[in-house]
């Protein structure tokens, strides 16, 4: 309570300042007030070295308008990724296949920084229709249908298991009924619609037959080593599925050396590579639908829940559900359930991305995500700089620059030991093969610890700003 | 009117019990904290929060045993093998399918196939055994795997549909209220008809937060309550369920599951695990295939013999985390409706079953949840709940009319987090007018008492409720 009201005055006293400041105090709940402007706060503002004067309001509102930003590169990544893939599958030459995973690979860099817009009631966790009209409901969101993982692979595509039981060339594991793409009787069309109708089968999160995960596997296939085993030590190789699983009469490519359609085994019937490229087809085009849906709702201007998010009365709110979702990704997402979990049981199944070997960007671009929120920062996929109201700004100018500071210097170390990583994944040694490395684990751990105290101070922002939900409960206990 | 007098005495006697224990433990009013030092920071999207007195980096152990309450299994043999071993038979295929955002599961539709929280027990009437071809419990799901061991594929062992009944009933001032007494019907059984006598019995799957704080409740605090006889003549009987515990073989009270069947949070862990979704474990290493169903044991043998499909390490992982699910922090404690709620769930006598508060044992093995003094508002007793909520079965003490009694911290929550409500043992009230409205048997005289409260007071009552 006590927090609540200091805030409130710290409101006012923001919004008085605002008109006289050339700050915006067009966007100024009471901008227009600003006679009493020049006085005081101004000064003591510049002696503790605020950089922008900055309001909650005009944090909410950058990261909004960031919040487009990087969904909208995200699509338009997604877009220029299913226009290699229809080209792939066309003619699936080595070029084209090479081409459409590059383009898989350059479609996660903008995604992965949209993930700290998660774990807040927005739309990528809660967009959906309610009579017809957009609107969020928590948990009905697109989130798992764009990036669910770990994914049930055997549900979508052949696949091997670590005790001998071949799925390719002895007895199947298998059979009719537990892979899509094999079970032409009981799915004889791949649509769009039979995706959707099979995410999350007989009610289970692990039947994930869409998104970023499902696209990567039909593209990489199963992570095996170079000598298409699979063992618990792992090599540095990543999948090592072939262009020919994609060969049909009608589309064989120039270089196909006289293959024709593979499915972990030569000699494929022709449909089931017909049905793997209408599976990769299909399956690209649902994740474009699912980010054009997000991306819209946080349109500048005309976006439901953008028009939503900036108002001031929620100002607050959002600044309270920023960084806890900070706090969120940070700490039980990526540093337990996506880092932590697969070092302690030295388990690629817990690796993001497993299939194409690009966990070490997931782990870098969510921290990256962590650290443009609270900077107000993001560079687009074609090089513009958007720089905005920042928390950082906002608690130096709240009096807390020490806490700043320290948040700001957390923030880059984890950086920096994210790019320990991201640099050993580049020089050869893949997360995977980094988590069974002992001197590896310590770097891993490393950025783990950096999380950590950064996930620390983070709370302490929240606490000292009073935007925690305790704090913040006022405003919304009246159905509780 | 003589004895009714005598009851009121000693309703008044209670009530000046009451009031020495609350100042012994050193508080005359509900905790802002229902978990002590263990309790969770605030969060409307769920109830997985860890304790708040855990350090940051230990707290990684609960996002790591999270994994496993998170992720969904899958049919072994597999590519995944950290998280293969579902079924064969299976009620669901994850923990949070049932238990949502750490709460309760979907609840069921009129007129639709049961949800997956809500599970059904199979018991013979006035006997404590299941059914002979299915079993104690129906698994509706089963894998869908083909291997060179199976001759014929695995199936679930049948449906129930769900309906529900209407029921008006009349408050004291005149207004008239709805509940809903559910009615179940069995579809689709695939390995021949239920013995005559067998009754389904509904468990819709309850929270699990805070559940590490009741498990760290002394054995000895809560025998203290029992009063099998109601030897103190308070019309109040509650009784213990005794169970055996797995692990050393030892008799214990049983304080977990609806009709309290197992003695520690460990051990209802790891029988979710191996009954609801077919995971072998360190506490029951042997998949539940009854002697009929051929196929479900061959599935079953798929697997290498006496291997786990979760080993210990990882089973006390996601123990471990269970045990540390925080109980949320309370809210509106101190408005004069809060308060006039609270004076009257002392007045309808309601702390007589719903025991308010504990301080839990200062040498329980996870040290932040020692000797905290927590507010669950459950004695964790079984009582008689009379006819309307009663099924037929006997499960060791327990009689099928009585329950044991639920916490009720964090109920107000519930819709906030997960967007419905639903209450009781089976998920029949819609709300928790509706859940004190059901309440027979012992609690019929409270139940009346609730009745007889003007609009007004029901409704801070329930506000209280609501806060804590």
């Amino acid at each position: 309570m006590k927090n609540f009201k200091k805030f409130a005055l710290t409101l006012v006293c923001t919004a008085v300042l605002a008109a006289c400041n050339g700050d915006d105090g067009k966007d100024g709940a009471a901008g227009t007030a600003g006679a009493a402007g020049p006085q005081g706060e101004q000064g003591v503002a510049g002696q503790n070295g605020v950089a922008n004067y900055v309001t909650a309001e005009d944090v909410v509102k950058t990261n909004a308008q960031h919040a487009y930003a990087v969904f909208a590169d995200s699509l338009i990544a997604a877009k220029t990724m299913q226009k290699a893939i229809d080209e792939f599958v066309a003619d699936p030459t080595e070029a084209n296949f090479t081409a459409a995973k590059q383009a898989w690979l350059f479609a996660r860099e903008p995604y992965g920084q949209t993930e700290v817009y998660r774990f807040r009631e927005g739309p990528i966790d809660a967009l959906t229709e309610v009579d017809g009209q957009p609107a969020l409901v928590d948990g009905e969101g697109p989130e798992g249908a764009i990036n669910a993982w770990p994914l049930a692979e055997a549900l979508i595509d052949y696949t091997i298991d670590m005790d001998g039981h071949q799925a390719r060339g002895t007895a199947a594991v298998y059979q009719a009924g537990g892979n899509i793409i094999s079970d032409q009787e009981s799915f004889p069309e791949i649509t769009k619609q039979l995706l959707q109708d099979k995410f999350e089968l007989d009610g289970e999160e692990a039947n994930v037959t869409s998104g970023y995960h499902a696209i990567e596997f039909l593209l990489w296939g199963q992570d095996l080593n170079q000598d298409l085993t699979y063992t618990s030590t792992r090599d540095y190789t990543a999948g090592h599925r072939k262009a020919s699983d994609f060969y049909t009469v009608d589309n064989m490519p120039t270089d196909s050396n006289g293959e024709t359609c593979t499915s972990g085994e030569q000699g494929a019937i022709d449909e089931i590579c017909t049905r793997r490229g209408q599976y990769l087809k299909v399956a690209a085009e649902l994740l474009v639908d699912d980010l054009q849906a997000v991306t819209e709702a946080w349109t500048p201007g005309t976006g439901f829940h953008y028009l939503e998010y900036v108002k001031p009365e929620n100002a607050k709110k959002n600044l309270g559900a920023m960084l806890e979702s900070m706090g969120r990704l940070s700490f039980g997402e990526l540093a337990g359930e996506r880092m932590s979990i697969a070092v302690r049981t030295d388990s690629q199944e817990d690796e993001h991305s497993c299939f194409s070997d690009n966990t070490h960007r997931d782990i870098y671009l969510n921290a990256k995500g962590v650290q443009n929120h609270y900077l107000g920062k993001y560079t687009r996929i074609n090089g513009e700089e958007l720089v905005g109201a920042s928390i950082h700004d906002l608690l130096v100018k709240e009096g807390k620059p020490e806490l700043a500071n320290e948040l700001r210097a957390a923030l880059e170390a984890s950086m920096a030991s994210a790019s320990v990583i991201d640099t050993n994944a580049k020089l050869g040694v893949s997360f995977d093969v980094q988590i069974q490395n002992e001197d590896r684990k310590k770097e891993v751990y490393a950025t783990i610890s950096a999380l950590a105290t950064q996930t620390d101070l983070i709370q302490k922002a929240i606490d000292e700003l009073g935007v925690s939900a305790e704090d913040l409960k006022q405003d919304t206990e009246e159905d509780i | 009117m003589m004895l009714n007098l005598q009851k009121s005495s000693l309703l008044a006697a209670t009530l000046i019990c009451w009031s020495m224990f609350v100042n012994a433990s050193g508080s005359n009013e509900q905790a802002a904290k229902p978990g002590g030092d263990a309790t969770g920071r605030l969060n409307y999207r769920s109830f997985i929060e860890p304790a708040k007195n855990i350090p940051r980096m230990e707290q990684l152990d609960f996002w790591d045993g999270f994994s496993f309450f998170r992720d969904p299994w899958v049919a072994s043999p597999s590519i995944t093998r950290d998280r293969d071993g579902l079924g064969p038979l299976f009620n669901a295929r994850s923990c949070k399918t049932c238990h949502a955002d750490g709460g309760r599961g979907r609840p069921s539709k009129h007129g639709e196939i049961a949800e997956p929280a809500l599970l059904f027990r199979f018991l013979q009437a006035n006997a404590s055994k299941g059914d002979s071809r299915y079993g104690g419990q129906l698994q509706p799901l089963a894998i869908r795997l083909s291997h060179e061991k199976l001759t014929k594929p695995v199936q679930g062992e049948a449906q129930v549909r769900v309906f529900y009944e209407e029921i008006t009933g009349r408050y004291d001032d005149g207004e008239t209220y709805t509940l809903r007494k559910p009615r179940y019907e069995i579809e689709n059984l695939a390995y021949g008809p239920l013995d005559k006598g067998t009754y389904l019995s509904a468990r819709y799957a309850p929270a699990v937060y805070g559940m590490g704080l009741l498990d760290a409740i002394q054995e000895t605090d809560l025998l203290n309550l029992e009063d099998i006889n109601d030897a103190n003549n308070d019309g109040i009987s509650g009784k213990y369920n005794q169970v055996i515990d797995e692990v050393s073989g030892e008799k214990h009270i049983g304080r977990f599951g609806f009709k309290g069947l197992h003695s520690s949070l460990e051990q209802q862990v790891a029988g979710a695990f191996v009954n609801d979704i077919g995971i072998t474990n360190p506490i029951f290493k042997d998949e539940t295939c009854l002697v009929h169903q051929v196929a479900c044991k061959q599935a079953a043998s798929v697997d290498p013999e006496h291997v786990l499909d979760i080993p210990k390490k990882l089973h006390d992982l996601t123990v471990y985390m269970s045990q540390l699910i925080a109980p949320p922090p309370a809210r509106d404690l101190q408005s004069s409706k809060s308060k006039q709620g609270q004076t009257l769930f002392y007045k309808l006598q309601c702390q007589q079953c719903h025991t308010p508060s504990f301080t839990t044992d200062t040498s329980y093995q996870v040290k932040a949840l020692a000797g905290q003094t927590i507010w669950p508002y459950t004695d964790l007793a079984l009582h008689d709940m009379g006819e309307g909520l009663a099924d037929k079965g006997i499960e060791n003490l327990a009689l099928g009319s009585e329950w044991r009694t639920p916490p009720l911290w964090g109920i107000g929550l519930q819709r906030r987090v997960q967007g419905f409500s639903a209450f009781l043992h089976d998920g029949r009230a819609r709300t928790i007018e509706e859940a004190v409205l059901w309440h027979g048997g012992e609690a019929q005289p409270h139940q009346r008492k609730f009745k007889s409260l003007t609009k007004q007071q029901r409704a801070a009552l329930l506000y209280f409720l609501n806060q804590i």
